[in-house]
């Protein structure tokens, strides 16, 4: 199963907001998440996720990096691998994924040199459990200036929720995106490489 | 009075010849003390200082001359090869002017702020270069001056100034990212500029510029291993988080050293926070945190200084993998 056929059958969030369950018990040492009652787990230093449906399976999944539409939004599945090349987030991103999940999440000394990083800089946002089971926003987003929204730590399984408006109003606000220079960066880097 | 009316005044031209009075029998009446004995410098290991500066109006200009030439002298005491001052260096100089603005209890429209900066910043600009250029060749240390609004042909540049240890100008580097409130302002961007330090691989760019990890690609595919940031963040309350999304995350993609000079201090309506900070790639600091050297504290003046290892650098920058192939060759044609 290709993540993105994994995607497709994920439930559609709720009008224009999202809404996420994490589940509390991990299916091994791997990190579970999932859109509803459905579940999407990575396992550390593995390609493979685990995918809950009736009960939690391991998967292999081939096709990351890769940008699935979810109710109409675009959801970039990463490798942790991947968050060392910033080029791979910023075309995820500019490509129209709004929300960001790693597939083989990792721990790092910092967190803010993972996905959090990826999420300040494309304004994007990202479902992490580094450094606690969270909704990494941009830092505009969250009241406290940390970039990080903790799971709702209730009776019953963890949750995040958002509206994409937020997102967009904070775009809107602080734009980074019109003030990219394509051209420099052609000339000096990129198509130089 | 009118935002036209305002910039064609001979009003803006009085403050100008005030200002350029003012600033240059000031400078005629100063002289630097004599420097401290120098070593000689180890070109695989440069000691380097992060400068933070309050950025608030000055009333005398010889107060501003003073404090930096104190910043020079606590530099040569400290060894230091190469140091780094913050965004905005010329700014303080226009509270020389001060006296003469007519009150205002609102902001001034960006059309006013324009025409002020358009007369006036040029003044002080060439007035901060000349001041950096005499301190730097007389205390033999490689300058990142930090960066100044000037206006070239009616444009207004926020353009770092990089300073050779003899005084030359080696390059004047425009801001390429800007704020919303410079656009307002009729701020331009402008290119990236060959900048050849000489004996260290150092490149300046500005602030914002930081926020786009293509600008740490640009200047690395340059050569730089050294990058220098000169910033003046509009943060009343500090944040570490928010600073981490700068220079440091950039080290960390990027594997350079990265020099933050930090400004701070209340600036024309704009409180300024933010530490100045020596950076570096994690695994290449002692706690893992790719922090060298950072100041303590984000609202006041300081000095802070490390030793970079460059060979290690080089080797850590040997390490690193290679891209994986992907759709993204195309990723500058088709971003937004």
């Amino acid at each position: 199963m290709s993540a993105a056929q994994f995607w497709s059958q994920a439930p559609a969030p709720r009008g224009t907001a999202g809404d996420w369950i994490m589940a509390r018990k991990e299916p091994s040492a791997g990190v579970p998440w999932g859109p509803s009652s459905r579940g999407i787990a990575a396992t550390p230093g593995s390609p493979a996720l685990w995918v809950k449906e009736q009960e939690w399976r391991p998967i292999l999944v081939t096709d990351l990096p890769c940008v699935v539409d979810w109710d109409g939004v675009g959801v970039a599945v990463i490798a942790d691998g991947h968050l060392q090349f910033p080029e791979i987030s910023r075309y995820l991103a500019g490509g129209g994924a709004k929300l960001f999940v790693v597939a083989d999440e990792r721990p790092r000394p910092d967190y803010r040199s993972g996905l959090w990083r990826e999420v300040q800089q494309n304004q994007v946002l990202g479902l992490s459990w580094y450094p606690c089971p969270s909704l990494l926003v941009p830092c505009e987003m969250d009241p406290r200036g940390t970039g990080i929204l903790p799971a709702a730590a209730s009776a019953g399984p963890l949750r995040v929720g958002w509206t994409w408006q937020d997102l967009a109003d904070l775009r809107s606000r602080h734009p980074i995106w019109p003030r990219m220079r394509p051209d420099l960066y052609q000339r000096h880097w990129w198509g130089r490489t | 009075m009118k935002p036209g009316r305002w910039a064609q005044s001979h009003y803006l031209q009085f403050l100008a010849r005030r200002l350029g009075h003012v600033l240059d029998s000031s400078w005629r009446s100063w002289r630097p003390g004599a420097p401290s004995p120098r070593r000689p410098a180890d070109i695989s290991r440069p000691r380097i200082g992060a400068v933070q500066f309050r950025l608030s109006p000055v009333e005398s200009a010889d107060i501003w001359h003073g404090r930096l030439a104190a910043i020079f002298q606590r530099a040569v005491e400290a060894h230091l090869n190469i140091l780094v001052f913050p965004e905005d260096m010329p700014m303080p100089l226009l509270g020389v002017v001060r006296r003469w603005l007519p009150p205002s209890r609102t902001p001034p429209h960006p059309a006013q702020v324009k025409a002020f900066l358009t007369v006036l910043s040029p003044i002080a600009y060439h007035h901060w270069r000349m001041v950096m250029q005499s301190l730097a060749g007389h205390f033999g240390i490689l300058t990142v001056a930090g960066s100044g609004m000037t206006a070239q042909a009616g444009i207004l540049y926020n353009q770092a100034v990089v300073i050779s240890a003899r005084g030359e100008i080696i390059a004047e580097q425009p801001k390429m990212h800007l704020f919303a409130f410079e656009q307002e302002w009729g701020v331009e961007p402008g290119p990236l500029t060959t900048q050849d330090a000489g004996s260290w691989p150092l490149y300046a760019v500005v602030c914002n510029d930081a926020t786009y990890y293509e600008t740490f690609r640009m200047v690395r595919h340059q050569g730089a291993d050294l990058v220098a940031v000169p910033i003046a963040d509009p943060e009343p309350q500090y944040s570490e988080n928010k600073a981490r999304r700068g220079t440091w995350a950039r080290v960390q993609e990027t594997p350079v050293c990265g020099i933050v000079g930090a400004g701070t201090g209340l600036l024309f309506g704009f409180a300024l926070s933010g530490k100045a900070g020596i950076y570096l790639p994690a695994e290449l600091t002692a706690d893992g945190s790719g922090v060298l050297a950072e100041s303590l504290d984000p609202y006041g003046e300081g000095l802070v200084t490390a030793t970079v290892d460059l060979e290690a650098l080089h080797d850590f920058q040997g390490t690193r993998l290679h891209m994986p192939p992907g759709p993204w060759h195309n990723l500058y044609q088709s971003a937004p």
